[in-house]
């Protein structure tokens, strides 16, 4: 390991434990990136977890590009046990990339603060049954086809996927933001990337799910804040 | 991102994107020969095209939500059932269908977040609509203090109708809303509102023609220009409201045309009556 | 006065008010609702008291109503008038939702991944594809959709599907998708005028994807490659019975193709020396290569399938005798290739020349002339391909005159901007009035201007002359291009099959049958000239209803 000093290794018994969750943490802790290797494909020692691996990485690196996270500061390699050399060639190509990249957060204009505060959103999405369903039913979809038996194409999912994502951020973003005090749909649409009428539509969408609630009004502005 | 009538929100990655063009036999090489004109797409031309489809899908059918329903009420394998019946009449009601084509470039409907058509604000006033009854407006959830309704001359005057019911509400939901109707300097307008000025205290009417409306930088209020025989004046709203032309909707036309009815029969606006076919009845209220 | 039954059709406030009140006589009551539940809220106007309020109809009383049957989720399919009573056929579109079971508890609302446009709350909000349908009636159902693209394909492709694989770059299983349902990707991907892409989603958001061009890259790639299509075409196992098709058309062919794959032995009887129908003698090279037509007529000649050339039904062998020469079953599908008449005075000069006559004679490789200055009466394809096809023929001016708009003209945008590219002259709002001629050939062509009139309650707006706007035109040949009607002077030569008004086959829309059992018709000779896969649909659905025919013959 002492050929690549900027690298830590964390070892997990199969790739396919990594949760999309985990590689935000990381990245909350400030890490540049994270480079995760794992076995070949089709030598899983644990027969799909390679595959999961590369659904969850997938979507986490969607995840990134939607939160403006240069996606290359997440790299998922495959390399047998026997290749130490390859290790070696992946880990400097990728501290090599991250370099050029520069320190986690160059590529958003705007502060720390609203980093952490993106990465939270993103974590907590991923930690949100939907996504963990979502992604958990990628390879049935594509293989042997939804509940209503039809299959999927690979670009159809990662339409899906985007799109699910987008919508998921927005509203974690929201929830976050409204657990902390009462806010209208303006002061809301300042603190994140989203214009005001989408603000508002999130916001009586989650009104009809009963997630929050009017709280009264300031002058000309209702508040809304967290259900409970 | 953009919003339309009658359709879904997904979020793209990749908007606008240029459709790929098929190569083509230049226009020269067209003439004394027949040889073909559209050559067709390039591979990697053809993939490209492919990822702007947006897979468009609803339900996805990845069946979480039966996984939480505890009383096992979903059945996604239901099949569409056929039903068969014969009846002595048929009564047809005319529902709250809108022409679309009707608010021109000139109101902004559509580009203007702030612009909503009179099916809109009913919706927004509804206790039962997205903003749980609350008076606000589409651009940023605030409670207006200047509303004004523009009345066309292709709405005509049942449309006017509709929008003075919704002042009327609206006035009940906010005690100290300005509002201001436009309608055509036509007496059948004027009458209408006439008619109804003492139950909605606080209303201007203006006649004369809307000439254009132009959103106000940040605060999205509108800035109404209106003449009225060649004065021009100006004036800004917090919103707007449309009055839009009703219309039959589409399966009413349908079985207008199989039952042979003529749908010029079929009055908007009239009260329930016999057409022209025995056993069949029109009712054109709301 | 007896217990009578109604129909209430409309949900809305009227409707339930209109139902409740019917119900309250002592009717029998069917409430139907096109949308998931009835009875949002909507204004009304107490005009007495001069106020107004939210009026919530009385849900309850209706639901509790044992003599209202509800009926939401609902299209009406067809209604019937027979005597004195209207019968009528609805479909009841799944909700999905088994609604004894459900107790409104929310629990998929909040779970479900999908944030959808709210139709009901005119896209104010968002709901989700699993939902309630609103406060009042809290009917839940699941939003599942085919696509757009999907559904105005009259074969119904999944389109989705085969665009995604080539966005994968799945090639080859993209064209073996199209083939489950389509046996001419090519011809449709060099021809189709697309409905689908008019009603593309992504065209709202920036252009329609081109779908058409997507299909016929998939389909040229397999041609081009020389890779063997995944399944060569196996002569299926006899089944015995013989099934007569009637014209070589794209709906004649696609019906023999799918009763030769189900394993009966098909003849066709075509009138003229080559197969294709429209495709071979109307629309020209440039826009489908011969090669390709006849690619993919062989892969349906390969299944078994014989073609009799020269042989007109009517003309050569009745259709009756078809019957005594074993056939089983027959295909009517001759489109529609009789030229209408422009019907004004001075139409027999020498120098008129319809169209589709045009265009047959070029394609068959007759001698056709055409002269120096050309105009073409018409706002569809033929009219269209009559005039480009002019232009490479030799002749200087080309003008196409159309009686309404650009807007109302049915020809695709496409098609007419290419012939605008290449030259041709398109004159709007113009009508014929009398072709001018001296010795017996056309000199000139006296015109009149019109402008559209106000809309009718359609929203179609009529042309009507402009007084004092007659001018002429010099010109040497005319060619009408007005439409079209089947030739069934062969039908109406005894056997007694029905003819609708307007000179169509006359089919149940349901099974394409005939009045004559074992008798099936389709195509441009049942609905009057469309568009190919329209014939296809056509073709696939005549196929699957002369099995179903021909194996109740056979339990008999
Ligand atoms: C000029 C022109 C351009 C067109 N362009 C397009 C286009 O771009 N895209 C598109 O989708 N559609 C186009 N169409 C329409 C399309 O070609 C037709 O809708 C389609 O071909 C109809 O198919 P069909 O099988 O019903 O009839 P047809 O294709 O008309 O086939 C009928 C066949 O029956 C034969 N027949 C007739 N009578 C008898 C008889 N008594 N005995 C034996 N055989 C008989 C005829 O010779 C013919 O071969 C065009 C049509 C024309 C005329
Ligand atoms: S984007 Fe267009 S082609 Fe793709 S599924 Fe939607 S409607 Fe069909």
């Amino acid at each position: 390991m002492q050929y690549v000093p900027d690298i830590r290794t964390i070892r997990v018994m199969c790739t396919g434990r990594i949760d999309p969750s985990m590689i935000l943490e990381a990245f909350l802790h400030g890490v540049d990136g994270v480079l995760i290797l794992g076995c070949r494909e089709g030598e899983c020692h644990y027969v799909t977890g390679n595959i999961e691996a590369a659904n969850k990485i997938d979507m986490t690196s969607r995840l990134m590009k939607i939160i403006g996270i240069d996606s290359d500061r997440l790299y998922f390699g495959h390399l047998s046990s026997a290749e130490g050399a390859r290790f070696v060639e992946l880990a400097e190509g990728f501290t090599k990339r991250i370099r050029e990249i520069g320190p986690l957060g160059r590529e958003i204009k705007e502060d720390k603060e609203v980093l952490k505060f993106r990465l939270e959103a993103a974590k907590a999405a991923v930690e949100s049954e939907k996504l963990r369903w979502v992604i958990g039913k990628k390879t049935e979809f594509m293989d042997q086809g939804n509940k209503y038996g039809e299959r999927f194409t690979r670009h159809e999912i990662g339409r899906l996927l985007d799109g699910i994502l987008m919508d998921e951020i927005s509203v974690k973003e929201i929830q976050l933001l409204l657990q902390e005090r009462p806010l209208s749909v303006r002061d809301v649409s300042e603190r994140i990337d989203l214009p005001p009428h989408r603000v508002l539509r999130y916001i009586a969408g989650l009104r009809r799910k009963g997630v929050v609630r009017l709280e009264g009004t300031d002058g000309v502005s209702p508040l809304y804040s967290l259900q409970g | 991102m953009v919003e339309e009538r009658k359709r879904y929100i997904l979020e793209f990655t990749d908007i606008p994107k240029e459709r790929q063009s098929v190569n083509e036999l230049p226009v020269e090489q067209r003439i004394n020969n027949f040889n073909q004109v559209d050559l067709g797409f390039a591979e990697d031309a053809a993939v490209e095209e492919a990822r702007r489809c947006l897979s468009c899908r609803r339900c996805l059918g990845c069946g979480l939500c039966l996984a939480e329903c505890d009383k096992d009420a979903i059945d996604f394998g239901q099949a569409d059932e056929m039903l068969d019946l014969s009846v002595d009449f048929v009564i047809l009601t005319h529902g709250v269908e809108r022409v679309y084509t009707l608010p021109s470039e000139k109101f902004g409907y559509g580009r203007y977040v702030n612009v909503a058509t009179d099916i809109e604000f009913e919706r927004i006033l509804s206790d039962d609509g997205p903003y749980g009854g609350m008076l606000i407006r589409p651009f940023d959830g605030e409670i207006p203090a200047k509303i004004g309704f523009i009345c066309t001359e292709e709405g005509g005057v049942d449309a006017l109708n509709f929008a003075i019911h919704e002042a009327m509400m609206a006035k009940k939901k906010v005690d100290s809303l300005e509002i201001a109707f436009f309608c055509p300097d036509e007496d059948a307008y004027v009458k209408e509102l006439e008619r109804n000025y003492d139950n909605i205290p606080g209303i201007t009417v203006k006649r004369g023609v809307v000439k254009a409306i132009r959103e106000v930088q940040g605060s999205k209020n509108l800035c109404l220009e209106w003449s009225n025989k060649g004065d021009v004046t100006e004036e800004e709203f917090n919103m707007i409201v449309l009055s839009m032309r009703p219309q039959l909707p589409g399966y009413i036309v349908e079985l207008a045309k199989e039952l042979d009815i003529d749908i010029n029969e079929l009055e908007i606006g009239a009260l329930l009556k016999e057409t022209s076919k025995k056993g069949v009845f029109f009712a054109g209220t709301m | 006065m007896g217990k009578k039954s109604v129909l209430v059709v409309g949900g809305g406030l009227s409707g339930i008010n209109l139902a409740l009140e019917q119900a309250e006589a002592g009717n029998e009551v069917y409430l139907v609702e096109d949308s998931p539940g009835i009875g949002g809220e909507r204004l009304l106007y107490d005009k007495d008291s001069g106020t107004v309020d939210f009026v919530s109809p009385d849900l309850k009383k209706v639901k509790s109503k044992k003599n209202i049957s509800i009926i939401t989720n609902a299209d009406i399919e067809k209604v019937e008038d027979g005597d004195g009573k209207f019968n009528i056929r609805i479909k009841k579109r799944a909700s999905r939702i088994i609604e004894e079971k459900c107790d409104d508890c929310k629990a998929c609302i909040e779970v479900c991944p999908i944030n959808l446009w709210d139709d009901e709350d005119q896209g104010l909000s968002f709901r989700t594809a699993i939902d309630f349908f609103n406060q009042v009636d809290s009917s839940y159902n699941i939003v599942k959709e085919t696509p757009v693209c999907q559904r105005s394909c009259p074969v119904n492709l999944d389109i989705r599907g085969y665009i995604g694989l080539i966005a994968d770059g799945r090639f080859e299983e993209s064209l073996a998708l199209i083939k489950e349902v389509l046996p001419f990707p090519s011809i449709c991907g060099y021809v189709c005028p697309h409905p689908c892409e008019d009603v593309c989603n992504r065209g709202k958001v920036d252009y329609p994807l081109s779908i058409r061009d997507l299909k016929r890259f998939v389909a040229d790639k397999e041609i081009h490659d020389h890779t063997k299509p995944k399944q060569e075409a196996v002569k299926p196992e006899g089944k015995g019975e013989l099934v007569a098709v009637i014209g070589s058309g794209p709906a004649g062919l696609t019906c023999a193709h799918d009763l030769a794959v189900l394993g009966y032995g098909v003849t066709v009887f075509e009138a003229l020396p080559r197969p294709g129908g429209m495709l071979a003698v109307g629309i020209p090279d440039y826009r489908l290569p011969r090669d390709i037509l006849e690619k993919e007529i062989g892969a349906v000649t390969a299944l078994g399938v014989e073609i009799k050339y020269n042989t007109s039904i009517g003309k050569d062998i009745a259709i009756e005798d078809l019957f005594s020469q074993g056939y089983k079953a027959i295909f009517i599908a001759v489109g529609a290739h009789k030229s209408l008449g422009m019907r004004i005075p001075g139409e027999d000069a020498e120098g008129v020349l319809s169209g589709v006559t045009f265009l047959r004679d070029l394609n068959l490789g007759s001698p056709v002339e055409v002269g120096k200055k050309v105009a073409v009466i018409g706002g569809g394809n033929v009219a269209i391909d009559s005039a480009r096809c002019a232009l490479r023929l030799g002749a200087k001016e080309v003008a196409i005159l159309y009686r309404r708009s650009r807007q109302e003209m049915p020809a695709s945008d496409e098609e007419v901007e290419a012939a605008l590219e290449e030259g041709v002259n398109v004159e709007f709002l113009v009508a014929p009035l009398e072709v001018l001629s001296s010795d017996g050939k056309v000199t000139g062509f006296k015109c009149v201007r019109m402008e559209l009139g106000k809309p009718d309650a359609s929203g179609r707006r009529s042309p009507i002359p402009v007084e004092g706007s007659e001018f002429v035109m010099e010109l040497d040949t005319i060619m009408p291009a007005i439409g079209q009607a089947p030739d069934t002077s062969f039908i109406e030569r005894g056997f007694g099959i029905e003819l609708t008004k307007r000179g169509t086959i006359k089919v149940n829309p349901d099974s394409l049958g005939t009045n004559m059992p074992g008798v099936f018709a389709g195509g441009d000779c049942q609905t009057g000239p469309w568009i190919a896969i329209g014939a296809i649909a056509a073709g696939k659905k005549a196929a699957k209803s002369i099995d179903i025919y021909l194996r109740s013959l056979a339990m008999q």
